[in-house]
């Protein structure tokens, strides 16, 4: 059976796509399934230095393109898993829609998923990215722009063709949704009306420049957990985020 | 303590609102037109009226079409 083909959106620069693509992708290769996480952001390409694989680039997509390689030849497989980066390389005339999706086609036989980080804005790059895929995943995080920004995706999002749309929440603190100073994930999903399907808590780790592959991640562990358990089982059960919070937990926490 | 988080929900409705008001010119009269063709196959209608008002949920849409006759439907024209 083909992969499930998942484009990762935002509208907005800096909200995490990339960080959400590679988590996410880790977590479903740790449950046992085959993962390609390819970085559609010409240019500006990050997703191979999220997952520590940087120096292990040989080829990447436009390689593909212009015929120096196979597909296959240009994925770096990251650790012991079935997780595997395709990486974007420069712009290229040959990286066209068409072209775009027809290597992501190519790819689609031989693993159970593929994540797409879509570039931020709305141009080509992202209408290269959409095309391809079969579902989207918007990310937002607390910030009045993201949330705006996503809304405006999710508009757009509607002129495709995509089995299934919802929206993963990142970067929230418990704490301060807890004393009123941030949204909570649950108005956020009442403005955006999509179902949830992740929320990641904020994480200095990632920061950092802890990546998954290096078992640096501490709080998102979890939720990259239940996020990877919605996307695999079609559901969009609520991680609780709030309960590290709360109680003495919650008391030390704010004391730090 | 200023509650942020409700002061933000209640900015974001009226900003997501506000983005959704412009509804693109031309758009309502081509979804009126195709509502037009949909019910002509069962009434003669004399006109078709048709509003979009955004709102907060998504949009609120009212037709109202006024016609002179229900149309017999067909039963085949060849009977032989």
């Amino acid at each position: 059976m083909a992969a499930r083909k998942i484009v990762i959106t935002s509208g907005k620069g800096g909200v995490g796509k990339t960080t959400v693509t590679a988590g996410l992708g880790y977590a479903l290769a740790a449950a046992g399934f085959g993962v390609i996480l390819v970085d559609a952001d010409v240019g500006l390409n990050n997703l191979d230095v999220a997952l520590g694989v940087e120096d292990r680039k040989l080829y990447d997509f436009s390689d593909i393109l212009e015929s120096r390689c196979r597909p296959g030849q240009a994925l770096i497989r990251c650790g012991e898993r079935d997780l595997f980066v395709l990486s974007s390389g420069a712009e290229t005339p040959a990286m066209t829609a068409q072209a775009f999706r027809g290597v992501i086609e190519s790819l689609a036989t031989s693993c159970d998923f593929i994540f797409i980080d879509c570039p931020a804005g709305i141009e080509n790059g992202f209408h290269r990215a959409v095309s391809a895929a079969d579902e989207a995943v918007v990310v937002t995080n607390p910030a009045v722009s993201a949330i705006r920004d996503a809304d405006k995706v999710l508009s757009l999002l509607t002129g495709y063709t995509l089995s299934s749309v919802g929206i993963a929440i990142n970067r929230i603190n418990g704490g301060k949704v807890l004393s009123g100073e941030m949204m909570s994930a649950a108005d956020i999903a009442r403005l955006l009306r999509r179902p949830t399907l992740g929320i990641i808590p904020e994480d200095a780790e990632i920061l950092l420049g802890k990546t998954p592959a290096h078992n640096g991640r501490s709080e998102a562990d979890e939720a990259f957990g239940a996020f990877a358990d919605n996307i695999a089982s079609r559901r969009a059960r609520p991680y609780d985020y709030l309960s590290a919070h709360r109680g003495f937990r919650g008391f030390f926490r704010r004391r730090a | 303590m200023e509650n942020y988080a409700d002061k933000n929900f209640k900015r974001l409705e009226k900003i997501l609102l506000s983005d959704k008001i412009n509804i693109p010119e031309g758009f309502a009269e081509i979804v009126r037109r195709d509502i037009e063709s949909v019910l002509s196959s069962y009434f003669e209608l004399n006109r078709v009226r048709l509003e979009i008002i955004p709102s907060a949920a998504g949009a609120e849409i009212t037709v109202s079409a006024d016609a002179s006759r229900i149309k017999t439907l067909s039963v085949g024209s060849n009977l032989d």
